[in-house]
């Protein structure tokens, strides 16, 4: 019958559509986004001559806009920041007519690796600093002679073979974020960090918020990157507060000299971790742990403290109370005076520009993008409000934009840090992440994960 | 005056491109030649990034074979089929009984019951995962009962548990259709005539609907097996290979080998190991499986 006909050769004719629009829709909207930004920057550079072509010291450093669109893709380890880098990236693809595409993961080693299996690397990539390492031999671009190396890029970016590969991203600190209002409502006297840098005192404190009415003063996550990763580094960083005395601890380890148990330091961060999880709110269940419920807990003060980090700001924003104040506190060690209310600052995520997948331009590219976040004011302003981070380069001048950041800066202003751990090798939250969150959950024992990471240690050695 | 012309073989040869030549085209160039490169780089020590490939001969075989936690996963996936295959199969031939039994609604059930295949294991996970860690726990003020006090998926047997439930969700549906089509086939006067001979339900059932099945169980089975042993997306999102990498299968352990550990050689020795193991048991069970086929 004809309806039939019709219906059918309807139907059939919107799956073809459907179709097509699925597998082209991708190659469909680049290349209607990137006539935009050209028809823009066309009309950008005829409509205001003056203003644009006026070049300032910062224009120059930063690069010329390109005549032809790029375009290029940003891997992002750092699922913080992603919708502030998707619209610095838009500002950014305004002005100079480069597109850039950005996509996140929160496990950046084996996801870089899948790219480059694939021929598919991405052109800029934010990493942790053993992944900048492990490209450096053959697949990322020596950045040694880029403007920033001098503005502190040298300094904290990511050195092999005396070049710079990895541009620093963020300074960040591993600490417990804390609710300054709530702590001072409870205790009835104001609070300050300098009261609190050994474990008795803080103990003494967890102690008196619970007399107050707060009945589990502190938050653990149960990610394996929090518990499983940054946690061990407190045993590396706080062995003497220098990366070389973490690093002479692991030899010794991986020689046979020294033992995990035995090591004085690890016992104390575990005498640490055994109060923690003695008031952690998630007590009853502490591997279903939610990441935002965390949050939520200290921004809401229903608990005090979080041991978590200062690049938390962007998920603990959605549930601050206005008024109340936030803030970080190093962690508590006992028996250490000169590590005593030392925050663990370091410099964290690096970006690298591949050199094995991308074309001439486009790495041209992603060298302004990186000259554009350091040295353009927009650019500048993605960068700490936007982003929220603390940054390495001593060019921007922008004041921190979050309160942690704000407490973050105060540490490194005095002088009161202890170096970070970029030493790991890139297998070490794979294999060791488990064994932590079965101490968490009560499953091992403090001599069982000592054992492991004797075990690791042995095989391994820090890079 | 009829004339059939007989097809030469060019042109037979011509017809066979034109409609299984996209499709052959396809599954060589993403099925045959991965494996093949694969298998080379069993014999390498690649490490995923690195332009250096160097030939070990096999090392890597040898250290994947004596790879405790691989050995492991392998062990649990193995139990994790199992219990998935027989849950599955069981729930799906129950349904099929009901749902070509002539009951109202049959076809919208059917449907419904498909319904959980067409989601991606990936959104399953997650939907589940929230379902056993935030409903179920939010469930403990109403009901005080043990099971619901912490999250299924914070302790390894329970969590263990939550996949197979999960799994015999996701693919009970897809098995369900292949089952009610066997049904379907089964001649009704061969029945009739059982019922008029005296013989019930179960009688009828038994020596006349199972063994005209078996060609729709060999499909179900075969199926079953294989991809619950493949099984990577449902593991990453409901339980990440938690709590503490207790239920870390075959799939995710090769992942975290080849590309988080930079073993890449070892890996696809690995990987090659699975696909043999678990090539050995479909095709065993399809060979026996035939062996037993009815012919009417």
């Amino acid at each position: 019958m004809k309806t039939k006909k019709v219906i059918s050769l309807l139907l059939a004719l919107s799956l073809t559509m459907a179709a097509i629009t699925g597998c082209g829709g991708n190659a469909g909207t680049a290349a209607s986004a990137s006539q935009e930004p050209s028809s823009e920057a066309a009309a950008d550079i005829s409509a205001a001559p003056e203003a644009e072509r006026e070049t300032t010291e910062a224009d120059s450093l930063i690069g010329e806009p390109f005549a032809e669109t790029v375009n290029i893709s940003l891997l992002n380890s750092k699922p913080e920041i992603t919708k502030a880098l998707e619209a610095g990236a838009g500002i950014f693809s305004e002005k100079y007519n480069v597109v850039i595409e950005v996509f996140e993961t929160d496990s950046p080693g084996d996801v870089i690796a899948q790219r480059y299996a694939s021929g598919d690397a991405p052109t800029i990539a934010i990493l942790d600093y053993i992944n900048v390492v492990d490209l450096s031999a053959e697949k990322i671009l020596d950045l040694s002679d880029q403007p920033w190396c001098e503005a502190g890029g040298r300094d904290l970016g990511v050195i092999v073979n005396d070049k710079v590969y990895g541009m620093p991203l963020t300074v960040e600190g591993r600490c417990l974020l804390y609710n300054k209002t709530i702590i001072e409502e409870l205790t009835g006297r104001e609070f300050s960090t300098d009261d609190y840098v050994t474990l008795d005192q803080f103990s003494a404190l967890v102690d008196e918020l619970k007399e107050a009415g707060m009945e589990h003063p502190v938050v653990l996550n149960s990610e394996d990157w929090s518990i499983g990763q940054h946690f061990y580094q407190y045993i590396y960083m706080l062995q003497d507060g220098t990366a070389a005395g973490g690093i002479s601890f692991l030899n010794d380890v991986h020689n046979g000299n020294t033992t995990f148990n035995e090591n004085d330091v690890f016992n104390k961060v575990y005498d640490a971790m055994d109060i923690f999880i003695a008031n952690n709110i998630n007590q009853a269940d502490p591997l279903a742990a939610d990441y935002d419920l965390n949050a939520s807990y200290v921004a809401e003060g229903e608990a005090a403290f979080w041991l978590n980090g200062t690049w938390a700001w962007p998920d603990f924003e959605p549930f601050i109370v206005e008024g109340m104040e936030y803030g970080t506190l190093a962690f508590p060690i006992n028996g250490a005076p000169e590590l005593e209310g030392r925050l663990a600052a370091s410099g964290t995520k690096f970006i690298s520009i591949d050199v094995a997948n991308s074309t001439k331009e486009q790495q041209e590219a992603a060298k302004l993008f990186l000259n554009w976040l350091v040295f353009d004011s927009e650019g500048q302003n993605v960068l700490i409000n936007d982003c929220g981070i603390v940054t390495a380069f001593t060019n921007i001048v922008l004041p921190p934009s979050n309160p942690f950041n704000v407490g973050l800066k105060e540490y490194i202003d005095k002088g009161m840090t202890v170096e970070g751990v970029t030493y790991m090798p890139s297998d070490h939250r794979s294999s060791l992440a488990a064994n932590m969150q079965a101490y968490l959950d009560g499953v091992m024992s403090r001599a069982e994960v000592a054992g492991k990471l004797d075990e690791y240690w042995t095989i391994n050695s820090p890079k | 005056m009829l004339m059939k012309r007989a097809m030469s073989n060019g042109r037979k040869s011509f017809l066979y491109l034109t409609f299984a030549g996209p499709a052959m085209l396809f599954f060589f160039l993403v099925v045959i030649v991965p494996l093949v490169y694969g298998v080379y780089l069993t014999f390498t020590d690649w490490d995923g990034l690195s332009s250096n490939i160097n030939y070990v001969g096999f090392s890597n075989y040898i250290e994947a074979l004596k790879d405790k936690a691989f050995l492991d996963s392998l062990l649990l996936t193995l139990e994790y089929v199992f219990l998935s295959v027989i849950s599955v199969n069981i729930i799906a031939f129950g349904l099929a009984y009901l749902l070509t039994s002539g009951i109202k609604g049959q076809n919208f059930l059917r449907a419904g019951f498909f319904a959980p295949n067409l989601i991606g294991g990936l959104i399953l996970g997650y939907i589940w995962q929230f379902v056993f860690s935030r409903v179920l726990v939010g469930l403990y003020d109403y009901i005080p009962l043990g099971i619901f006090q912490k999250s299924w998926l914070s302790s390894p047997n329970t969590a263990f548990a939550a996949l197979i439930i999960v799994t015999a969700w996701q693919y009970s549906g897809y098995m369900l259709i292949i089952y009610i089509s066997g049904f379907v086939g089964i001649p009704k006067d061969l029945i009739e005539a059982a019922k008029i001979d005296g013989a019930n339900e179960g009688k009828v059932t038994r020596h006349i609907r199972l063994p005209l099945m078996v060609p729709s169980f060999v499909i179900c089975l075969f199926l079953s097996i294989t991809r619950t042993f493949k099984v990577y997306d449902l593991n990453l999102s409901l339980t990440g290979g938690g709590p503490y990498d207790s239920t870390k299968l075959a799939a995710m352990h090769i992942y975290t080998k080849a590309f988080e550990n930079y073993k890449y050689g070892t890996g696809q020795a690995e990987a090659l190991i699975l696909f043999l193991v678990m090539a050995i048991i479909s095709l065993t069970q399809t060979y026996m499986g035939k062996k037993r086929e009815v012919e009417m």
